[in-house]
Formats: C-alpha cells, structure tokens, sequence
C-alpha cells in the first residue's frame, strides 16, 4: 500500500487529513437564500426530526477509552448507545451529538474550524 | 506494538473496537484529535528515515514507531482556545493539520483507511472507477445546467441526490435531505440548478438495498428491506421501517469490488448497491461507512474482523 498522498488532484492539502465538525463548532443561523439563488438541490431541506432516542449524557474515560455514564459504566454495555437507535435525523437545533451518530460522514469540515 | 484509533469520543463502534482489542490482549490508544494542543501533545522526531516519538494524552503515551496499525473513524477538529482571533486560530490550525496529520499519515503501517484515500473518493470518481471496475453504475448527469436536467428527466424516472454531504445547518438547525424522485413540477421550476452543480440519476428498479462492508478481503453482505415509501427511495430515509438480512457475496461481485478497493487503495468500504432486474447495482462506496448498526441487527461480527485486520497490521 502506499503511504504517499493520494495523487488525485482533487482533495485539498487540508482534506488529505480530513477532520469532522468540532464538537462545539457553532451552527450558523444565517438564513436560507431567496430562490433561485439558493442551489436547487436544497430545496428540500426539512428539518431533521426526533425519531429515535435522544443520545445518553456521557463523559469520555481516558483510563478505559470508552465513553462512560455517570457511574464509570461503558454506554455500549449499558445498552444506552445501542448503534441500532435510530437519531440519523436527529435536528433540534441543538446539534447534540446527533451527527455523530448519522450513518454516514462527511470525512472533513471544509471551514477552518 | 499498539493499535491507534483516530476517533471521536463519542463513537460507539469505536468504543467496541476498543473492548475487542482490549478483551484480546492487543494495545490500543484512542485519540480524538479534538484533544489538541490541550489534551494532546507530540514530539516527533526524525530519525533514521521515519518519524519516531511520543503522543502524550491524559491516559496513554504511545509512540509513533510503536503503531502497528491505524483506524481512521472520525477525528475531529483541534481545539484552540478562545481568545485567538480568526486568522491565529486559521493559522493553528493549519499548522497542526499539516504537522501532526502530516507526521501521521506518513507512518508506514496499515492504515483503515489511509485519510489521503479517502480524501481521493468523490462520488463522480467512484461511478468511473467502478464501472472499470466491471460494476454496474446508474446512468448519471451531473450539471448545473436546467436544459440539461430536462433532457435526462425525459428519459425515465430520475433520482437527485446529493454529491457530498446531505445535511446543513443553517438558521442555527440542522436541516438533511435524501435521495428523491424528480416529478414534473420540480422540472417545472429549475431556478437555482445554476448555482452549483447538481447530481441526476435514472431511477433503478429495485426489490431491495444492499450494503456491503469490505474488510481487507472479507465481505459482508446485508440486503435492506424497506417497508416505507420513504426508505425505498432512499433507506437513511427511514431506519425504523428496514428490515436487514445477511447474504453472500456473489464472486462475481466480489471480484469488482476488490479492484475498486485496490483502485483506491482502500482496505475498507461500506458499498452500497440497489439490488433488482439489472442485478447489484452500484451505488457509492463510503470509505468511512458505518456498520455498527447491521452488526447490531444481524449479529454478523463485523466488528471482530475489523479488529483481527488492524491486530495483524496487514491487509493480506
């Protein structure tokens, strides 16, 4: 396997380490563009609804290298962060950790964070 | 020799891989990127040909020739403090990516995936790649022109889908969309199509979806019931009306599959595949996907394979 970067001329320098959107990035609240100047493929953006579980509160344990609940206890072998629960459109408002838990990622923050 | 896993902290796959590693006796350090410059501190040196030295966190010291392999789920985004102005807080974050993503992606071990290949994935190469690859791929414009648009929506029943990611915040919410179907008043008023390139497939009939995780040479097959409207067009759409399945792979499929994989230099993948009359159609490969959720809902031990593929330090 090589371990020189990827020669695809496509990937910024920044994105060949690609990082996910900081845990306390702000979102913005500038609003929609008027039509037709917002792209038409966000047409129809909804607001992600809460359908499945709200995620657990948790600290991370750096002895253990698992997030934990308040007692020490794993979450994932608590049961309260089952993989299966569904908070893929999880959108409040509050961010939460809901994208973290979407199924599929955005591999960089193409904002300087 | 340690396992490194470049993760957030909140990530329940990663939190399995962590127990797995653990439960076999193999060393593995967790970082969050995040943790830098306050949590995290490097050292690294360059001698005899390599970067050698220590990543110091709160819980672990591991140093970089000690890695034997690297999971690249989801670091995110340094940390500066708060009373950097934007360009210093721009600056040290450039610096850091560029110095400790640098000295990172430079260690000669096996990487899951190395975050340069995955950088190289977009969604137009991927369609190339795996029509070479011998993969079938969905008659496809991308165009920011609405002539264009009406052309291809003339041909038969058209998707749009997004080329990156499919949610944005704005407004201060989180806003997501999925793959839908094209109908006659969206190509009545194709204001804004202009602004910026737009992704249009032809609609492949289906009797179900299909994910395929691709571990090294390892491959496992889900099939994606949907019982919902909604989750036919697009299964993220509607996770509690899925219904998932384990299959196997035809060789056939399996072989395509593997030269994509090698195109990219890719040892992981989450494929994804409309399965009906035209066989297992290719969709995209997500060189981060997720499979914490099948692995759940089928018990296929997903999870175990990744962790003998990044306990071995090979992809063979």
């Amino acid at each position: 396997m090589s371990m020189t970067f990827a020669d695809g001329p496509l990937a910024s320098d920044s994105e060949q380490f690609g990082l996910a959107r900081s845990r306390d990035a702000h979102p913005s609240d500038e609003p929609p563009s008027p039509l037709g100047v917002r792209p038409w493929g966000l047409r129809e953006m909804i607001p992600g609804t809460v359908e499945g579980r709200v995620l657990p509160a948790f600290t991370y344990c750096h002895t253990q290298q698992v997030a934990v609940d308040a007692l020490g206890r794993p979450l994932v072998l608590t049961g309260a962060a089952d993989p299966t629960a569904n908070s893929v459109t999880n959108g409040d408002g509050d961010e939460g950790r809901s994208e973290d838990w979407t199924y599929d990622f955005v591999p960089d923050n193409p904002q300087p964070v | 020799m340690t396992v490194l896993i470049l993760a957030d902290e909140f990530d329940p796959s990663a939190d399995q891989m962590v127990l797995q590693l653990q439960g076999r006796g193999v060393p593995v350090c967790r970082i969050d990127t995040a943790w830098f410059p306050s949590r995290l501190s490097v050292d690294a040196q360059f001698r005899d040909g390599r970067w050698a030295g220590p990543l110091r966190t709160p819980g672990r010291v591991v140093e970089l020739e000690e890695i034997r392999s690297v999971w690249y789920r989801s670091p995110t985004a340094f940390r500066f403090p708060a009373e950097l102005n934007g360009a210093e807080r721009h600056h040290a974050f450039m610096e850091a990516k560029f110095g400790l993503g640098g000295v990172l992606s430079s260690l000669p071990v096996l990487w899951v995936n190395h975050p340069a290949r995955v950088a190289a994935a977009y969604k137009p190469v991927q369609l190339a790649t795996a029509a070479r690859c011998g993969l079938t791929v969905p008659d496809t414009v991308i165009t920011n022109e609405p002539d264009a648009v009406r052309r291809f929506a003339a041909g038969g029943t058209t998707v749009t889908k997004m080329l990156g990611a499919n949610h944005i915040t704005e407004e201060s919410i989180r806003k997501i969309t999925f793959t839908r179907i094209v109908h006659e008043e969206d190509l009545a008023d194709l204001r804004g199509v202009d602004v910026s390139l737009h992704q249009f497939q032809r609609w492949v009939p289906k009797a179900h979806e299909a994910r395929i995780v691709a571990i090294g040479k390892q491959l496992f097959g889900f099939a994606i019931h949907a019982r919902s409207c909604r989750a036919q067009v697009d299964f993220r759409a509607d996770y509690n009306s899925l219904d998932y399945e384990p299959f196997d792979v035809p060789p056939e499929l399996a072989a395509g599959i593997g030269r994509f994989l090698a195109a990219f230099g890719l040892v992981y993948g989450a494929f994804d595949f409309v399965v009906g009359p035209a066989g297992h159609v290719f969709l995209e490969c997500n060189p981060g996907g997720q499979y914490g959720w099948l692995e759940a809902h089928t018990g296929t031990p997903v999870t175990a394979a990744l962790a003998d593929l990044l306990a071995r330090g090979a992809t063979s």
